[in-house]
């Protein structure tokens, strides 16, 4: 690809030399941490995605992930992490419609 | 008289069965060192493996030596002479025995998780629409519009991918952690996001499909798929095999 100065400009909404959305980098950063075992940033970012950005596919994917996390929680007996994180979801949901 | 292969089995002691469900179909071993291979004879002139017809007879073979040994289910494309199996035996038993060894107590299951390709693009080409990716822009505005749709096209199939990607880790993220190996292959055909195969231990299985239950009320709009148990048909590696192009996967 050629520089600005040749006659092309690569730009998006941001700023960012990138041809990644925002959402995206936030479900890929989520996923990531999910991956890893850090489900207390990776929950954070895919809350992020669902309040911040509802009606994309990105959204689609968090909410799976959340619910796949909420299961793992009530699976290690841990229920009451499973039911906040629902509600959690339920609430970003409500407040989007 | 033709021989047809069932497998390899972790035995080499002496069976001599009729498999019931079959059309008469009587199975031998054929002994070599510790192992051996199941065969049977068939005079029957149809008795050919890939004949579709008798892929349920093999099926049902493959189950009924899984449940007292360890089967590597491979099979011959064409029925084989006594000698063929011997030799092969022979030149691969060490691969065999890895095999064997890898694959004790593992079942194999295929999961299939489909999407609506057309309508994961169309949402992600809306996104694009609305300048939420990077965009390519020219200055000099001389046949610059074919270079810019070649640039939006490769930006959407891109983030098409990526998105592939992302789901599939999701889903494996959940499932994966029950399977001691699995091998994927992602966006083979349309809606297909991915054709997935896990290596399980028979002790984990109730667990595994316990697991995959929570898809079906899942969110997300995909459909999924689960076959299995099955012998570990996709997990067997020979690789010195001689005569691997004789060995085919059902």
């Amino acid at each position: 690809m050629q520089s600005a100065s040749h006659g092309w400009h690569f730009w998006n909404s941001v700023g960012d030399i990138t041809s990644t959305s925002d959402p995206f980098k936030l479900l890929n950063m989520a996923n990531e941490f999910d991956r890893a075992g850090v489900l207390t940033y990776a929950v954070e970012l895919y809350i992020k995605i669902l309040d911040q950005y509802p009606d994309t596919m990105e959204a689609v994917a968090a909410r799976l992930a959340v619910f796949l996390i909420a299961k793992g929680y009530e699976n290690e007996g841990n229920k009451e992490t499973a039911i906040a994180l629902v509600r959690k979801v339920t609430v970003i949901s409500n407040e989007n419609c | 008289m033709k021989i047809v292969s069932y497998g390899v089995i972790d035995s080499s002691e002496t069976i001599d069965s009729l498999i019931t469900g079959t059309k008469g179909i009587r199975i031998y071993n054929i002994p070599y060192r510790d192992i051996g291979m199941v065969i049977s004879g068939s005079d029957r002139s149809s008795m050919k493996v890939n004949n579709n017809d008798n892929t349920p007879d093999y099926k049902l073979v493959v189950e009924h030596l899984m449940q007292k040994f360890t089967v590597l289910p491979v099979r011959f494309r064409t029925p084989v002479s006594k000698k063929d199996i011997l030799s092969i035996m022979e030149n691969n038993y060490y691969d065999f025995k890895d095999n064997l060894n890898r694959l004790r107590h593992k079942v194999e299951f295929g999961l299939r998780v489909v999407w609506k390709e057309d309508e994961v693009k169309d949402w992600i080409t809306r996104e694009y629409k609305r300048g939420a990716y990077g965009k390519l822009k020219a200055y000099d505005p001389r046949g610059i519009k074919f270079i810019e749709d070649v640039f939006d096209k490769y930006v959407i199939e891109k983030e098409f991918k990526d998105m592939a990607d992302i789901f599939i880790s999701i889903v494996d993220n959940y499932l994966g952690k029950y399977a001691s190996e699995k091998r994927f292959e992602k966006l083979k055909s349309k809606n297909l996001l991915l054709k997935a195969l896990y290596l399980i231990d028979k002790k984990r299985q109730k667990e595994f499909k316990e697991a995959f239950d929570l898809f079906r009320i899942a969110p997300g709009n995909l459909n999924y798929t689960l076959r299995g148990p099955l012998p570990p048909f996709n997990f067997v590696e020979i690789e010195g095999m001689k005569h691997r192009d004789l060995i085919n996967k059902l």
